[in-house]
C-alpha cells in the first residue's frame, strides 16, 4: 500500500490556549512495499505523524492517502475500520496492552472485531504466532506468565494476525537484549521481504536504520527536515550532527578511522560496507593473523 | 578492600514456575567495586538484585550486605544500604517538583527540613538537575526523570546503588547523560558500589567488572575485555558482539588481515592504521 502525505497539519488542542503544532505541512511519499525509518529527537513529531497513517489522528488540514483511502479532518470515525484493518500499528512496549486469558485468544481479538467469525480468527491468530516465532506450546496459556521477550511477541502477533498491508513500529525492540533485537528486527525484515508489507519504524538506533530501511524521514519540530536514501542523509554528516542525531556504528568507526589516514570513495554504513572499503586499504592475509 | 555483598548459594523459584529463577548462584562484590550484571531476558539477574534488596523470599542461601545479614528482621537496615533506580522512568514519581521528589526518601527518614533543603540542593547538583527543581517531573524528558530518580537515591546517601537497566528506556543522549552522571559520582570521596543491570555494551564497558548470570547462575565474571574477547559466552548472554570482533570477522571474509583476539575500538583503530602502513 502506497502512503501520500499531502500539506498535512496538524496541531493539538486547536483554538484553545494550550493549541500546540504537531506536524507543519507534511509532504511525503512511502511507496508500496518500501521500508521507512522514521527518526528525529524526542518531542519532533514521529510518533504525531505515524498515528495518522491509520486514523488514530486526522489532519487539522491536508490529507493522508493510504492506497485508495483519503484521510482528512472531515473523516468519520465509522469509516476508519477498513483503515484500522489494513494499517498494523505496534506501539512502545505493547505487551502493556495484553488482557485476555489465553495467548490464542489475545491474538485472535484483532480479527474477531474485523468480523472474522471465531474459527477463522482462530486461525489467524494460530498463523500470527507461529510468524513470530511463539512455540505451540504457550498458546494455551496467559500471556501474563510469559517472559517479557515473549509477550512482546505475543502483541505483535495480535496486530499481525488481521494481516495488515501496512505495519507502522514505534521503537518495538526497546528495552529487549541484543540478540532478541536482531531476532526481532529479522522477522520484520523477512515480512517485509516474503509479502511486501510496507514497513514504517520510529527509531533512535542508527544501525536499524542502514541494516534495514530503504528510505529515512528526518523529523524536526513537526516538520519533515530531510527525506532520502540513509546514504543519502549521512553523507552530510555535519548536517546529520547539527540535528543531533546520531550515527550507525560503522560510520562512527570510518570516522575515527578518517582521522587516522584512511580515506573512504562512500561513506561506510554497515560493517560489510566498512569492511569491503578496509580490505582496499589493507595488505592481504599471508600467515599473519588467523 | 572489604565485600559489600556476598551471596552464598542462593536459590529462588517463581510460585508455580518448576525452573529456578536463582539456582545455587554465589558472589562478591567489594566495596566500592562498579559491577555490570549481564545476561538475556528472563536470566535471573532482576531477580538477583532484589533478592539483594529483600524485595523477594528467597527459599535456599544466604545474603550479606554490608556485613549486615539479610533476615526479616534486618530487611530494613539492608534496604538503607541500598538505592534501587528502575527501568521505566514514569513509574518512579510521587513528587509534585523534581525537588519534592527527591526530598521524599529524606521525609521518610525523618531528616530536619534545612538540612533536608541542603542535601536536595547538592543532589540535584550532582545530576545536572539543580535548575529544574520547581518544575513538574512529568514533563521532563526521560533521561532527565532518570537523573531525578538517581538524585533521590543520591540523597539517601546509600553504600550501595542498583541500576536496573536504568537506560534502557532512553534515546541515545539520555543513556549518555545518566551514564556521565555515574562516572562523574564514582569520583567523588565516598564513591558508591555500583551495580548497573544492562544489555549495552557501552555501559558494561564502563563497569570494572561483568558478571554474566545464565539460568540463575553465575556463569562467568571477569574484565570488560576478558568477557567480550569470549564469544560463546557472549552469544549464551544475550550480549551483541563489540563492533571491532564483528569488524575482523568481516575482513576476515575479505581475505585480508585482521587481529586474531579481542582488541577495544581504539586499539582495533590502530591496529588497522599499522597494518596499512606495512602495504
Amino acid at each position: 500500500m502506497a502512503i501520500t502525505f499531502d500539506h498535512v497539519n496538524f496541531t493539538y488542542q486547536p483554538n484553545s490556549p494550550f493549541a500546540a503544532t504537531g506536524l507543519k505541512d507534511v509532504n511525503l511519499t512511502l511507496p508500496d512495499g518500501s521500508f521507512t525509518a522514521i527518526i528525529g529527537h524526542t518531542g519532533s513529531g514521529k510518533s504525531t505523524l505515524v498515528q495518522h497513517l491509520n486514523g488514530l489522528l486526522k489532519p487539522t488540514s491536508g490529507q493522508v492517502q493510504v492506497d485508495d483511502f483519503t484521510l482528512t479532518s472531515t473523516t468519520s470515525n465509522r469509516h476508519l475500520k477498513d483503515l484500522h484493518q489494513h494499517v498494523g500499528m505496534v506501539f512502545q512496549f505493547p505487551e502493556n496492552q495484553l488482557f485476555d486469558q489465553t495467548v490464542v485468544k489475545d491474538i485472535a481479538f484483532g480479527p474477531l472485531n474485523f468480523g472474522f467469525d471465531e474459527n477463522t480468527a482462530h486461525d489467524m491468530a494460530v498463523q500470527a504466532a507461529k510468524t513470530v516465532g511463539l512455540p505451540d506450546n504457550v498458546l494455551e496459556r496467559s500471556p501474563f506468565e510469559l517472559s517479557g521477550g515473549q509477550m512482546r511477541r505475543v502483541a505483535i502477533a495480535g496486530v499481525l494476525a488481521s494481516q495488515p498491508r501496512v505495519l507502522v513500529l514505534d521503537e518495538p525492540t526497546a528495552g529487549l537484549d541484543p540478540l532478541g533485537r536482531e531476532h526481532m528486527m529479522q522477522m520484520f525484515e523477512q515480512l517485509h521481504e516474503e509479502q511486501q508489507l510496507t514497513v514504517v519504524l520510529v527509531t533512535h538506533q542508527m544501525d536499524d536504520v542502514a541494516d534495514y530501511a530503504d528510505q529515512a524521514v528526518v523529523m524536526g519540530h513537526g516538520e519533515v527536515l530531510k527525506a532520502g536514501a540513509p546514504q543519502t542523509i549521512f553523507n552530510d554528516p555535519q548536517w546529520v550532527y547539527d540535528q543531533q542525531l546520531d550515527f550507525p556504528t560503522a560510520t562512527k568507526f570510518a570516522f575515527q578511522l578518517q582521522q587516522k589516514g584512511f580515506s573512504f570513495n562512500q561513506l561506510p554504513l554497515t560493517e560489510q560496507q566498512l569492511a569491503d572499503q578496509l580490505a582496499d586499504q589493507l595488505p592481504a592475509m599471508d600467515g599473519k593473523g588467523r | 578492600m572489604a565485600a559489600m555483598i556476598e551471596v552464598k548459594n542462593l536459590t529462588y523459584h517463581y510460585p508455580e514456575v518448576a525452573q529456578p529463577a536463582l539456582d545455587h548462584i554465589s558472589l562478591t562484590v567489594e566495596q566500592g567495586e562498579w559491577v555490570a550484571i549481564v545476561g538475556h531476558n528472563g536470566s535471573g539477574k532482576s531477580t538477583l538484585v532484589r533478592a539483594i534488596d529483600g524485595l523477594v523470599d528467597f527459599s535456599e542461601g544466604e545474603v550479606t550486605v554490608a556485613g549486615i545479614k539479610l533476615t526479616p528482621d534486618s530487611v530494613w537496615d539492608v534496604r538503607k544500604q541500598i538505592g534501587m533506580v528502575f527501568q521505566n522512568p514514569d513509574n518512579q514519581f510521587v513528587g509534585a517538583t523534581v525537588a519534592d521528589d527527591v526530598a521524599f526518601g529524606l521525609e521518610n527518614a525523618g531528616i530536619p527540613r534545612d538540612k533536608m533543603i541542603q542535601k536536595v540542593d547538592a543532589a540535584l547538583k550532582q545530576v545536572d538537575m539543580a535548575a529544574f527543581s520547581d518544575r513538574e517531573p512529568s514533563r521532563l524528558s526521560g533521561g532527565q526523570k532518570q537523573r531525578v530518580a538517581l538524585a533521590g537515591i543520591i540523597a539517601m546517601n546509600p553504600s550501595i546503588i542498583v541500576l536496573d537497566e536504568a537506560t534502557s528506556m532512553l534515546d541515545p543522549h539520555g543513556r549518555q547523560t545518566v551514564m556521565d552522571v555515574i562516572t562523574k559520582l564514582r569520583q567523588s570521596e565516598k564513591a558508591p558500589t555500583i551495580i548497573s543491570i544492562t544489555h549495552d555494551l557501552d555501559e558494561a564497558a564502563r563497569a570494572q567488572r561483568l558478571i554474566v548470570v545464565n539460568d540463575g547462575q553465575q556463569l562467568a565474571t571477569g574484565k570488560p575485555a576478558e568477557i567480550f574477547a569470549n564469544e560463546a559466552l557472549l552469544a549464551s548472554s544475550g550480549l551483541a558482539q563489540p563492533f571491532s570482533t564483528r569488524l575482523a570477522r568481516s575482513l576476515a571474509q575479505q581475505g585480508s588481515v585482521h587481529p586474531d583476539h579481542y582488541l577495544s575500538d581504539t586499539e582495533m583503530e590502530d591496529w588497522l592504521w599499522q597494518s596499512h602502513l606495512t602495504m
